[in-house]
């Protein structure tokens, strides 16, 4: 159904062997220069409705990035017992809201190593505040290496493993400080990435299912069904989401374990979120159901069913997947939102809101601002998807310049 | 006009039925109800209570009503402006709700205007110089602003505030006017403090609204009707103003319907960080005590605000576009 | 019929001398008009006729200088003589200059396409007609008033009163396009420019709506410039015809001439392809393929790649002049053409490369 590129309408040699496309060419030249097509000329004819749309996304730059870092994060997420150079729940008393260590190629005496390295800490204790102050010690170099053999663990609970992706032999290796119990901020980070980015992803396939089941229910046989499933969307986008969330998560008994409480608060996110999905869907069945493709197919004897899915639905799955995609980041910053504020995910369990949640109140915060770090890859991945969203919002229109 | 206002009007009602049933079941799902959680605290605290005073308590709330009877005597209670009784604080609702709802409001209203006031100008320029460096420039502040969770927001300013300028935000109003009766001095003193949450608060709707208003704008400047005004010999920009940002627009008043839920979910993670005596915080606290009903008065009181948000915005737009009212 | 001498000669309204228009597009260079040739004499009319694509409407949006962004006359001249008698080059005028904003719909009206969507939603017709006249007119509001309801009244909108204060969704397509016309006669222009007037109508209003054009045009004494790719609808209305294809004239005769002797074959199949109600059955003709893209100009006569007469490599190395055959009637074709010479055609030759 994508409308011919002009470029690509023309044929490309006419009855007598003429060319008729692609004459850049200078107009003195011989004429059997021009004569070659574009090599992939013939291909955007016959390209699918994916391929064209890979091949537009493809051009979108920002996109592009954006699925690179995406990527990245998911693979250190899917790996993260490997990734990360410490135990994520490996205490310290003695370091205690420790500030990052900073990777150093120089040492005090302004010699230059060719292997980076941090420094351990030297503690004092401020006479006036009592409070502790972490300064970096020359005494202690320990020299960063890839792949160091440390504490033993499993990955993904079942490969036991003893070598990580980087770290050191010497001592702790805490590139974004500790928190407040001693642990490391950096391998925190990424464990919670484990479960602050499968949340949103788990979220949204939820929400996609309900969105497209409801919506294409409603589009699909209109009348009174059409208005009892709007009516419900209306109810549903009255209530503020957030106190909506809070109120239902609230509601999740305290005593579930990690594990129940992860697909609880999963189901939460997209128990509301399926109402913009179903509001697009309905909107793309509604106008599709008059569609000149659709009617020519329901003359022609195709059997509802046949329509609904060789028809209608391919026509536009690529715009509810940019939708979907667009709907992740909503999920990542409701989890997040919640944990923050302590009544969605609860410790041990690891995510990037219950990471924040010591950055709750304004001292912690002035002490150690390391401890905001988790809201930066919030925000790093919120807008990655975000223009990821956009770049496939904008390929999926076949209509698109 | 006036049958589009009254089918509005009336579209409310079995909204707000359907929002109140809702919200009634939910606040029944925890387990046990608000006294059992309350037993539990006082036990906790050592008292000894007895079996005749545990139903003496049961009896004043209620609870061993059916459901249908708590759900209308809980209903029924809003139209008398009673909007239950807080177990927990021992209190009525509207009580605790009262001073808190009013500053949510202000900050609400706070919020909108400073989403329009930044918001038109960047979209505004971002479409007519499309692809120019401030194009670009702003789209980066917008997406930024998308995806930075407000908490994150107040936190940081939070930071900033106290690290570089030695000023502490947090809070509406200091403690030397806690307690104090209106003056012009508090008054300065909460607008000091109560420009922060707005900001926080309106920071992700003004980006979103800045992306909307540069779509609408860029979409709206193709259209035919923009090549016959500029064919008619109407100066650039005053054909901008008249035509295109006239259609453009329309977002901008649906901000009062759709930003009225973001700002209460707003409040209630902004207030927590910045200390605020908003309804926010209250619902938090609510939820943590299991004070269920204090919890469903608040989100209903919310939600009903929203719908009327919402009833308002589209009279407003009904009154600015003719093919909405003529529909 | 090219003027050679730069003054204006006395019966034309407008003289358009080897108009040149470049779009800069992310794609390359688009090319919509490559030399552009054309006169109006006052009070006639004349008709533009060609393929969508081929640059009619670029032409247009030239004259008033409203070309969409990125567009750019690069080569030249288009003689306007205004009401009030001065005669200027709109090719040199600042496109957002005050003199010009008066000459766009003050001096040149034009009638769009699509009075659906020709129109904002958002504001009364009345709205929109009396803002001509507030900008080009110094008439008090109750005058202008009553000049709105007379020009619809004019263009025969009944209950011209009350659907002043109408908005465009509330009127059919007909009717739309009646207030189209008021609105471009309203400064009572020296020229009004219709670009394909009837295509978004109605068959049974098409005729009506021409009509209605005609009868303004004589009664105001306007000249006329119809752009259409329907050669019936040219046949009525107009005096003289110019083919246009790529952006240059092919073929321009008389309208009577044009359809008794057509010499281009790009303007023989035209005529080909619109159907006949009388003579023998006979199978629609169709022109193969379709205008290509204005970003890669094909090498010599620009029709050749669809053409079904070429007489030989000429045709595609060489590039074809306009010739006088007969009176008033010219035409840009090997066939007619006594010399084939390989001379460039045009002085933007560098820009092949780009």
């Amino acid at each position: 159904m994508t409308e011919p590129d002009p470029q690509t309408d023309v044929p490309t040699v006419d009855e007598s062997g003429f060319p008729v496309a692609e004459m850049t060419t200078s107009p003195g030249g011989p004429v059997s220069d021009a004569s070659a097509p574009p090599p992939d000329a013939a291909d955007l004819v016959y390209a699918s409705q994916w391929k064209l749309m890979g091949r537009r996304f493809c051009k979108h730059k920002l996109a592009l990035v954006g699925t690179g870092i995406l990527l990245v994060f998911y693979v250190v997420a899917a790996f993260c017992e490997f990734f990360a150079p410490n135990d994520p729940t490996e205490r310290d008393a003695t370091l205690i809201l420790a500030p990052p260590q900073s990777i150093r190629f120089v040492d005090e005496e302004g010699k230059f190593h060719f292997r980076p390295f941090v420094y351990g800490y030297r503690m004092e204790v401020n006479p006036e505040t009592w409070q502790r102050v972490y300064t970096p010690d020359p005494e202690k170099r320990y020299d960063l290496v890839f792949f160091p053999k440390g504490e033993p663990y499993r990955l993904w609970n079942l490969i036991p493993m003893q070598r990580r992706l980087f770290g050191s032999t010497e001592g702790r290796v805490l590139l974004l400080g500790t928190d407040t119990l001693g642990r490391d901020v950096l391998s925190r980070i990424m464990f919670g990435a484990r479960i602050s980015l499968t949340i949103g992803l788990i979220g949204v396939v939820l929400t996609f299912c309900i969105g497209i089941t409801l919506g294409g229910i409603a589009g699909y046989f209109g009348g009174f069904t059409d208005h009892a499933i709007q009516r419900l969307i209306e109810v549903l986008i009255c209530i503020p989401q957030l106190p909506l969330w809070m109120v239902l998560s609230a509601a999740l008994p305290g005593h579930w374990s990690a594990l129940r409480m992860y697909f609880g608060i999963t189901l939460i996110l997209s128990f509301l979120g399926w109402t913009g999905l179903a509001r697009v869907v309905r909107g793309k069945f509604l106008s599709l159901r008059n569609e000149d493709f659709v009617v020519a197919a329901r003359l022609s004897g195709t059997g509802e069913v046949q329509i609904i899915f060789r028809h209608m639905v391919p026509s536009f799955m690529s715009h509810i997947i940019a939708s979907a995609t667009l709907a992740v980041p909503g999920m990542i910053l409701g989890e997040t939102a919640l944990s923050f504020l302590g009544i969605g995910l609860r410790p041990p369990v690891i995510s990037w809101g219950v990471l924040l949640q010591q950055a709750q109140n304004f001292q912690s915060v002035a002490m150690a601002p390391w401890l905001l770090y988790p809201g930066l890859f919030v925000i790093i991945v919120v807008l990655a998807f975000n223009v990821v969203g956009d770049g496939l919002r904008d390929a999926a229109d076949p209509y698109a310049e | 006009m006036f049958n589009y206002i009254a089918r509005r009007i009336l579209l409310m009602i079995p909204t707000l039925v359907a929002i109140s049933m809702l919200i009634f079941f939910l606040i029944q799902l925890p387990p046990g109800d608000a006294i059992t959680s309350r037993l539990a605290q006082l036990q906790a605290e050592g008292s000894e209570i007895s079996e005749e005073a545990i139903a003496a308590l049961r009896a004043r709330f209620y609870l061993d009503d059916p459901v249908h009877v708590q759900y209308l005597r809980w209903v029924g209670g809003f139209f008398r402006g009673d909007l239950g009784y807080s177990v927990v604080h021992e209190q009525p609702v509207s009580t605790l709700v009262g001073d808190r709802l009013g500053y949510t409001m202000l900050i609400a209203v706070g919020s909108v205007l400073f989403t329009w006031v930044i918001a038109f100008p960047l979209g505004f320029y971002s479409a007519i110089r499309q692809y120019s460096t401030s194009d670009y420039v702003f789209t980066i502040f917008a997406f930024l602003g998308m995806a930075t969770p407000n908490f994150l927001l107040a936190l940081v300013l939070m930071y900033l505030g106290h690290t570089y300028f030695g000023i502490s935000v947090g809070g509406l109003i200091s403690p030397e006017f806690m307690g104090q009766p209106y003056s012009f001095a508090k008054l300065v003193d909460l607008l000091k403090h109560i420009w922060i949450p707005m900001v926080v608060v309106g920071t992700a709707g003004t980006a979103g609204l800045v992306r909307i208003l540069r779509a609408n704008l860029l979409d709206e400047l193709q259209k035919p009707y923009v090549i016959t005004a500029r064919a008619k010999g109407l100066k650039s920009l005053n054909l901008i103003f008249k035509y295109p940002v006239r259609i453009a627009i329309n977002p901008f008043i649906s901000t009062v319907g759709w930003m009225l839920p973001a700002i209460f979910s707003g409040d209630a993670i902004v207030g927590v960080v910045l200390n605020l005596p908003t309804i926010g915080p209250l619902l938090l606290e609510s939820l943590m005590t299991q004070d269920m009903y204090l919890a469903g008065s608040i989100l209903l009181i919310m939600s009903a605000l929203t719908v009327f948000g919402t009833l308002v915005s589209d009279l407003l737009l009904a009154a600015i576009d003719p093919r909405i009212r003529y529909d | 019929m090219k003027q050679n001498n730069a003054e204006m000669k006395d019966g034309n309204i407008v003289e358009v001398e080897d108009l040149y228009v470049r779009f800069s597009r992310d794609e390359g260079i688009l090319k919509p008009i490559n030399g552009f040739s054309f006169n109006i004499p006052a009070g006639s009319s004349i008709g533009v006729v060609g393929e969508s694509g081929c640059g009619k409407t670029m032409t247009a949006y030239s004259l008033l200088r409203i070309l969409p962004r990125g567009g750019q006359i690069t080569h030249g001249s288009m003689r306007l003589r205004r009401k009030n008698g001065e005669v200027v080059d709109l090719a040199q005028l600042d496109a957002d200059g005050e003199k010009m904003r008066h000459i766009r719909g003050g001096d040149v009206a034009m009638i769009f396409q699509e009075p659906m969507t020709a129109f904002s939603p958002v504001h009364t017709l009345y709205d929109q007609i009396a803002e001509v006249l507030e900008i080009h007119s110094d008439l008090s509001d109750q005058d202008i008033r009553k000049r709105v309801v007379e020009l619809f009244d004019l263009v025969g909108i009944p209950d011209p009163e009350s659907r002043v204060d109408a908005y465009a969704f509330e009127f059919s397509g007909g009717m739309r396009q009646r207030a189209m016309i008021a609105m471009a006669l309203a400064s009572e222009p020296a020229l009004l420019i219709a670009d394909e007037p009837t295509t978004a109508l109605d068959v049974t209003v098409q005729a009506q709506v021409l009509r209605l054009i005609k009868k303004m045009q004589r009664k105001f004494n306007i000249a006329l410039m119809l752009i259409t790719h329907d050669l019936g609808v040219i046949a009525h209305m107009v005096d003289y015809v110019y083919v246009m294809y790529m952006g240059e004239v092919v073929e321009a005769a008389p309208v009577a001439e044009l359809f008794k002797n057509p010499l281009h074959p790009y303007t023989r199949d035209l005529l080909n392809s619109v159907p006949k109600m009388t003579g023998p059955k006979q199978e629609l003709a169709h022109i193969k393929g379709s205008v290509p893209s204005s970003a890669a100009l094909p090498p010599g006569c620009m029709f050749h790649p669809r053409c079904t007469r070429r007489v030989g490599e000429v045709c595609w190395t060489g590039e074809p002049a306009l010739v006088e055959m007969n009176k008033n009637h010219y035409v840009r074709c090997f066939i007619h053409s006594p010399e084939t010479s390989g001379m460039s055609r045009h002085a933007e030759e560098t820009e092949y490369d780009a």
